[in-house]
């Protein structure tokens, strides 16, 4: 049988409010084509790049988190190509010094390696119109600061290379690194794939480029593992080939052969001085870095959710923001994660709305959460207010204005008690024969008496006692 | 030394078309910067720290501060082709 190696490499586009080498904006998504641009995005003469501080010091926090070295000398290379989509007829990478090397990050009790990740500007975005014989270029993703981070081939299958990527984009959010969102080009994704048996050395590999989603990530290994398969069980062999990835037919083909690495005449840039990074500047990174997704399973495991619950949330960032924010509203933690996990996410998922974008506010599902466990109202009155809740509602405000609270008065109900048992001797004398179930009858209507507001197990309580003390 | 093949692969690189004659005198300027830095190559440099850049300036960054976008007019200005807003460039895929 043969053994998969897998290795991925992800580019992650940095939240940063500028790009990598000049001030222009960085908000250009869903924007007209070209207009955010300046004379450096657009590789006029004359121009010269300047570092933005905080792509370094956010690829600083990814690096820590995966736990890289980051400290001392890092710098920036040229890659020499001509191609369109740069205007500059280079891309500023890393090349011999990365920002970040030899970290690893654990998988399902596995550990991958991370080899480096480095820091990059992005190039613009081609399109390719039916028929013409032209292509189209809008430059303003162009100049964005990029992390590439590359593994070790330690993946073994498909399905663990996407756990891999969604604990790295767990990561990203909850730093605040990147949105990490592949759907708007913020996460691409490479995987390079051999075959080989094992104790024997790999094989030759192959590399699928411009994967745009965790599920092409996943059927593209798939497909190659098996087109490999059968190359091999055929006693063929594998060609060192740069794949792309058909999403209609879900297969990959051979894309024309790119440069050699040598072919990018890499030179260390001119233009921009070198970064030393100091430890004091690592540690005050590390200051500033918000909770990692694995520290936040543990504090919610400790603030008493169930494991399985406080995974789902840590790993999610929207939630967990959403969960943290209702749970300083003081309702019970596990209690708030039934309400958010069960019929909040249905609510949401049946209208397709993501919480983030949803009216719902975490002081509002807090609120519900305190009515029901304070007995003011049921828990089957709390499901009936959650739509308009849903919508924006305050749980408190519905309750005292629609009168919905629960009675609690005990007077109130001994009163109802009485005027029930007063009013139906009959029934009263049956039970007291014997008949215990005869009581559903009076308890029906006690609860009738009080608008269906009154809290059942009191109501019980109170009615058993009644009808036993007249005995 | 750069041979006849080495100088086609460059001129495909460097998306140059130059007639026989400029391809030769460029191989001839290009092997001698090769046997220049052979030269150089030659020197003792044991014990050397690597100078990565001439000037000793490190950590220069600025803020993250947006600057000013330039106008559609600008950008306009500077393209040979235009379609919608978009640069017009030689098709880089096959149909």
């Amino acid at each position: 049988m043969f053994r998969a190696v897998i290795g991925l490499e992800v580019h992650l586009q940095l939240s940063t409010r500028t790009k990598m080498f000049s001030r222009c904006r960085a908000d250009y998504f869903g924007e007209e084509p070209n207009t955010f641009t300046d004379p450096l995005t657009l590789g006029l003469p004359g121009t010269l790049p300047t570092i933005n501080r905080e792509a370094v010091e956010l690829a600083l926090m990814f690096g820590l988190a995966l736990g890289c070295d980051v400290e001392g000398f890092t710098q920036f290379h040229r890659k020499n190509y001509f191609y369109p989509d740069a205007p500059k007829n280079y891309q500023i990478s890393q090349y011999d010094r990365p920002i970040a090397r030899d970290g690893h990050l654990m998988v399902g009790g596995r550990r991958i390696g991370i080899r480096r990740a480095h820091l990059e500007d992005d190039a613009g975005k081609l399109i390719h119109p039916t028929y013409a014989d032209y292509s189209l270029l809008d430059l303003n993703r162009a100049g964005m600061p990029l992390i590439e981070m590359v593994t070790e081939p330690d993946l073994g299958t498909p399905e663990e290379a996407r756990e891999f990527l969604h604990l790295v984009r767990a990561i990203a959010q909850a730093l605040g690194v990147s949105d990490a969102n592949p759907e708007e080009g913020k996460m691409r994704c490479d995987v390079n794939v051999s075959l080989h048996r094992p104790g024997e050395p790999f094989g030759t590999k192959v590399e699928v480029k411009n994967l745009n989603s965790f599920k092409s990530v996943q059927r593209s290994l798939e497909y190659e593992i098996a087109r490999q398969t059968r190359v091999l069980e055929d006693g063929g062999r594998v060609t060192q080939d740069t794949m792309g990835w058909d999403e209609g037919g879900q297969r990959t083909f051979v894309m024309r052969t790119k440069e050699e690495e040598s072919d990018y005449r890499y030179f260390p840039e001119p233009d921009l001085p070198p970064l030393v990074i100091t430890p004091e500047w690592v540690e005050r990174v590390r200051a500033a870095m918000p909770e990692l997704p694995a520290a936040k399973e543990r504090r919610l495991a400790l603030a008493g959710l169930r494991e399985a619950d406080a995974f789902t949330v840590a790993y999610d960032v929207e939630l967990s923001r959403f969960l943290d924010e209702a749970m300083t509203h003081g309702a019970d933690a596990q209690k708030l994660a039934n309400w958010l996990l069960g019929d909040v996410t249905g609510w949401l998922s049946e209208r397709g709305t993501p919480l983030e974008r949803s009216r719902l506010t975490p002081a509002h599902l807090a609120a519900l959460v305190r009515l029901v466990d304070g007995a003011a109202i049921t828990g089957k009155m709390a499901k009936d207010l959650l739509p308009e809740v849903m919508e924006g509602a305050d749980p408190e405000v519905l309750v005292r204005e629609r009168g919905l609270a629960v009675v609690t008065d005990t007077a109130e109900i001994e009163a109802a008690v009485a005027r029930v048992v007063e009013a139906n001797p009959a029934v009263v004398a049956n039970i007291r024969a014997g008949n215990a179930k005869a009581v559903n009858a009076l308890f029906g209507q006690v609860m009738r008496e009080l608008g269906g507001k009154a809290k059942p197990e009191l109501v019980r309580d109170l009615l058993g006692a009644r009808v036993a003390v007249d005995g | 030394m750069i041979d006849a093949p080495e100088m086609e692969h460059l001129k495909k690189l460097a998306r140059l078309s130059l007639t026989e004659e400029e391809t030769a005198h460029l191989q001839g300027d290009l092997n001698r910067i090769l046997g220049y830095f052979e030269k150089i190559s030659g020197l003792d440099t044991d014990g050397v720290e690597e100078m990565p850049r001439p000037v000793a300036l490190v950590n220069v960054t600025r803020s993250d501060e947006p600057g000013d976008l330039l106008s559609s007019g600008d950008v306009a200005s500077v393209a040979v082709e235009r379609q919608d807003g978009f640069f017009r460039v030689p098709r880089t895929v096959d149909q």
